[in-house]
């Protein structure tokens, strides 16, 4: 059976608004650049500006302390950003204004030749035909005839519900003959209003223009006065030129299927729209990659067969990825600039949801569309992901190496170049996530879509929530690369940065939903299994507790010797083991062919709920390894010890105890499939028990969220007191300082390091962050630099006072006097303008 | 007593009524823009010997080039009467740059009387050379060749004046 390809939202609108979304922030590029945000020859105004506030506090250092030279000179490089911002702000304004002005007068644009309304034209069979069909679609649209146009075609404009069609007075020639051919060209015309195709699609073009008129043309004429922008810009900028005419084309030409579909719906059969389409006379196009319509074979294909619009493509899934990748880190920037002062992951959760949201609804409603036809033809295979997921990753990657380098938002280009293999292994972390992500949308899609009257409101809401939940696991992927060149791009560093995406609690919401929505699909349509699920939860505590008996001796035995991580790590390797064998022995009983998605979501579901119990049997037996005498006093300190200490391993047990479950549960499924063929589950009865039986899993679920947002919480609050031995190791580094000691260029490097790149200081790889920070003080207040010297004391002074929103603030100005000095020396800014011997 | 030259708008209706009597209810509009201004002559001339009105986003262009001949006679007609097609320019038609320059040159020129500027008489030979780039003109725009040779055929017959 044929699905309705109109029953389920098409993905375009999404492609089409990440297209604006992405034109718009691709000017950012060449704004920020002219506008002196970053790279340049340091020549422009606002590079004076911040040039002038070094000169400011190279002339006032001797009357001020530290900590006013730090408001002194941070006040002023802000305000020569926020200009610089004001600027870019104000180029983008002008942007957007053109491509407004473009859209509003692109009706007049195409109506500017003769053109007679088709009631005024001379009676005719031609004229008569295409009146019939105008009364038969109910539609209120104004058709002319541009009469003096040759040629046989029509075309849809207008703007804001006023839609206009063009006829050429060849195609009401060419109708006098064949009237079939005039009834589909019109229907088709009829069918991209109808299918509200006209605004998105000329707002679109009128932002290419819009994008080629102010900022390609200035970006060209700029490169004559500063060539360096050749090599840092424009070829990026032609890249991002290219892959923006590639995916527009190929959204118009799924637009273009979507409407012959539509104009065959309404008139009830396909053929006056496949007279239209047959080969003619004249040379057929080749290059269609390009073009804004498929050719016409495969338009007949698409009436033929509707698999063209229930595809999960790798073209889309490409493009999607390659145009996030290319405007997160521009995006960063920008907001980094605007608002440096926000906390942890901050910035990433605004930037997925616009961002990522955008290109996720392209994938995911693709997957929900593909699932509609596997549902529909019972004879097509589940779609495949692989492919969609390869292309994402691919997309996102190549996006990243067209990003330029950005202060303070690294790429994963940045990292390919210091470390090829690192740069590999973070890669691969994102295929293996981006297909979870897409299995995870098709299993959501079938339990929501299977038996379901009325699937478009809930597709519409599993495409949104699926959409949020890629954008924000994606920012936080995203945060790994730049993490990774805030110090140095190692092995360890990956497996720091892993360690901190797991405590993003956005991201954890995004897995505890990722269990519950599925779940929630199969309880609508009866097929959940909720008691079979809370059995294997029971299962996987009561057998970690019995597991853990043989190992209390040696747990003990490392507790006392101090190796608390050993002994946690102990744990987990148990815990894991047996969350692994409890999934398997689910997918064995429960699975088989076509219900391996089923057990994976059922065995998903099992392992959180069981993490809140996996974790306090963990703190019992860390408790009652340590306490051999009063015990009653030592617990009640142990568990202060394990309800602080546990709530981290909690949010990574979470999230690996859910994707080992539904993992193992795959793979006992695939092992029972050749053995025993399963059965469809008979209807659970009502529905009000299967819910109730999700109440575990609520609570732990609150156990769970509580838990990460105290981790959260707690990591980001700056006034946060240190550990004495932190403290300790702070006093040495504030008692190593010999100012004058250190040329400015190596004290430089290290205060960079601390806020931002370090990238080939390798002597740092591996250090706590205290270490780093009291470095890039002990560095900046050695330098031969006086300005340098007391930025640095200052931020000595507020590390070893633990305040470290003043020592970020510190580090900030360290960072900025660096950057502008090295700039201003390098573009060799005239003596007038940089008075370097001015204070010394 | 010799028979009074076809005027361009009788021609067109002339080969019309032969070939594509449909368009007859056309011809009077379309004349009135062709002749009536710069831009609409332009535009005709332009879609006429392309055949081809471009790749506009949502919108549908019929494989298979020209539909309305009225147009395609309206401009091979004008450019004969203007004395820019005449015996000896077929060879300024191949190319791109040649077809860019010849449409420039036929959608700048208008026959002094507009649609009633009587067609010259040529003889048999140059009326067949005509014929000839009409019929390549035609080909270009994408008109099928059979209806094509048609076409070409009945404007040499219109150009042809009596034997002398």
């Amino acid at each position: 059976m044929k699905p309705d390809p109109f029953v389920l939202p098409s993905a375009t609108s999404a492609r089409f608004v990440l297209l604006m979304l992405t034109t718009t922030i691709g000017s950012i590029m060449v704004f920020s650049w002219i506008a002196g945000l970053f790279g340049g020859t340091f020549r422009g105004p606002v590079a004076a500006a911040r040039v002038e506030c070094v000169n400011d506090a190279r002339r006032q250092v001797l009357g001020l302390d530290g900590a006013a030279l730090t408001d002194g000179f941070t006040g002023c490089v802000n305000g020569a950003y926020r200009s610089a911002f004001g600027l870019v702000a104000a180029m983008v304004g002008v942007l957007l204004l053109v491509a407004v002005l473009a859209y509003a007068t692109a009706p007049r644009f195409i109506s500017r030749e003769p053109l007679r309304a088709l009631a005024e034209m001379p009676d005719s069979p031609a004229v008569r035909t295409a009146h019939e069909v105008l009364a038969a679609s109910g539609q209120p649209v104004r058709v002319e005839v541009a009469i003096l146009r040759v040629t046989a075609g029509a075309r849809a404009f207008g703007r804001l519900g006023r839609y206009r069609i063009m006829l050429d007075a060849g195609l009401l020639a060419h109708g006098g003959r064949d009237p079939r051919v005039l009834r589909g060209v019109l229907s088709h015309e009829l069918a991209h209003v109808r299918n509200r195709d006209i605004d998105i699609t000329y707002l679109t073009l009128a932002l290419w223009w819009g994008f080629l008129a102010v900022v390609v043309v200035p970006a060209v004429v700029y490169s004559a006065v500063e060539p360096a922008m050749l090599t840092q810009v424009s070829w990026r900028l032609a890249l991002f030129l290219v892959v923006l005419w590639l995916t527009r084309t190929a959204v118009l030409r799924s637009r273009e299927y979507y409407a012959d579909v539509r104009a065959a719906q309404t008139a009830g059969d396909t053929g006056d729209v496949a007279a239209a389409l047959q080969p003619r006379h004249g040379r057929p196009r080749r290059w269609t990659l390009g073009a804004n319509h498929p050719t016409e074979a495969q338009r007949l294909a698409a009436l033929d067969d509707h698999a063209v619009l229930f595809r999960l493509h790798p073209g889309e899934a490409l493009g999607a990825g390659v145009l996030l990748g290319f405007a997160y880190p521009l995006m960063g920037f920008l907001l980094g600039t605007v608002w440096p002062d926000a906390r942890l992951y901050v910035h990433d959760w605004i930037l997925g949801l616009l961002l990522g949201t955008c290109a996720a609804a392209v994938v995911a409603g693709s997957a929900w569309r593909a699932v509609q036809r596997a549902l529909a033809d019972a004879d097509a295979r589940p779609p495949a992901t692989w492919p969609a997921a390869a292309a994402l990753t691919g997309g996102l990657l190549l996006g990243q190496l067209l990003t330029p380098n950005l202060p303070e938002a690294g790429s994963w280009a940045q990292v390919l170049w210091s470390e090829p293999l690192v740069a590999a292994g973070v890669a691969a972390v994102l295929l293996v996530l981006c297909q979870v992500y897409l299995r995870w949308v098709v299993r959501s899609a079938y339990s929501h879509l299977r038996g379901n009257p009325r699937p478009r409101g809930q597709a519409i809401f599993g495409v949104l929530a699926a959409a949020a939940v890629f954008g924000w696991w994606v920012s936080a992927w995203l945060k790994l690369p730049a993490m990774l060149v805030s110090s140095y791009p190692t092995w360890q560093t990956v497996t720091i940065g892993l360690g901190a995406m797991i405590s993003n609690p956005v991201l954890a919401a995004g897995v505890i939903w990722a269990c519950v929505y599925p779940v929630a699909g199969l309880i609508r349509a009866r097929r959940a299994e909720i008691g079979r699920a809370l059995l294997t939860t029971g299962a996987i505590a009561i057998g970690f507790t019995l597991a853990m008996l043989p190992f209390q001796g040696r747990l003990g035995g490392l507790l006392r010797a101090g190796q608390v991580w050993p002994a946690l790590g102990l744990c987990g390797v148990v815990a894991g083991s047996v969350v692994v064998a409890c999934a398997f022995g689910l997918g064995l009983w429960r699975g088989g062919h076509r219900r391996t998605g089923e057990a994976a979501v059922h065995a998903a579901l099992a392992a959180l709920t069981a993490v809140p119990a996996l974790v306090a049997v963990v703190a019992a037996y860390l408790i009652t390894a340590t306490c051999t005498t009063n015990v009653l006093d030592c617990a009640a300190r142990g568990a202060g010890f394990a309800v602080q200490g546990l709530t981290g391993v909690t949010m990574a047990g979470a999230v690996l105890a859910v994707v080992l479950a539904a993992l193992a549960a795959m793979a006992g499924s695939a092992v029972r499939a050749p053995l025993r063929p399963s059965t469809p589950p008979p209807p659970t009865g009502p529905r009000w028990p299967a819910v109730a039986g999700l109440l575990p899993t609520v609570l732990a679920v609150a156990v769970i969220g509580g838990a990460g947002a105290t981790t959260y919480l707690r990591g980001t609050d700056n006034s946060t007191a240190m550990s004495p031995d932190s403290v300790n190791l702070l006093r040495q580094y504030a008692a190593s300082i010999r100012p004058a000691s250190l040329p400015r260029a190596v004290a430089c490097g290290y205060g960079l390091a601390a806020h931002s790149y370090g990238v080939g200081l390798t002597d740092l790889s591996g250090t706590t962050w205290p270490s780093r920070l009291g470095v890039a003080a002990t560095a900046a207040a050695s330098a031969d630099d006086i300005v340098l010297q007391k930025l640095g004391d200052e931020a000595m002074r507020a590390l070893l006072a633990a305040d470290l929103t003043r020592n970020h603030q510190a580090n900030r100005a360290i960072a900025d006097y660096c950057g502008i000095v090295t700039a201003a020396e390098a573009a060799k800014v005239p003596a007038d303008h940089w008075p370097s011997s001015h204070n010394r | 007593m010799t028979e009074a030259p076809p005027t361009i708008n009788e021609a067109a209706a002339a080969i019309l009524g032969e070939l594509a009597p449909e368009e007859l209810a056309l011809l009077d509009p379309v004349a009135a823009g062709f002749f009536g201004s710069d831009s609409g002559r332009d535009r005709a001339v332009r879609t006429a010997l392309e055949g081809r009105s471009g790749d506009d986003p949502v919108g549908f262009d019929l494989a298979g080039g020209a539909g309305l001949l009225a147009a395609f006679l309206l401009t091979v007609l004008n450019g004969v009467a203007c004395d820019l097609l005449t015996a000896g320019v077929s060879g300024q038609a191949r190319g791109w740059w040649e077809r860019r320059r010849l449409r420039k040159r036929l959608s700048g020129a208008v026959a002094p009387q507009g649609s009633d500027t009587p067609l010259p008489q040529l003889s048999s030979t140059d009326a067949a050379e005509i014929g000839r780039l009409a019929l390549q003109l035609a080909l270009d725009s994408k008109v099928e060749p059979e209806r094509a040779q048609r076409v070409a055929n009945l404007i040499t017959a219109a150009l042809t004046g009596p034997a002398r």
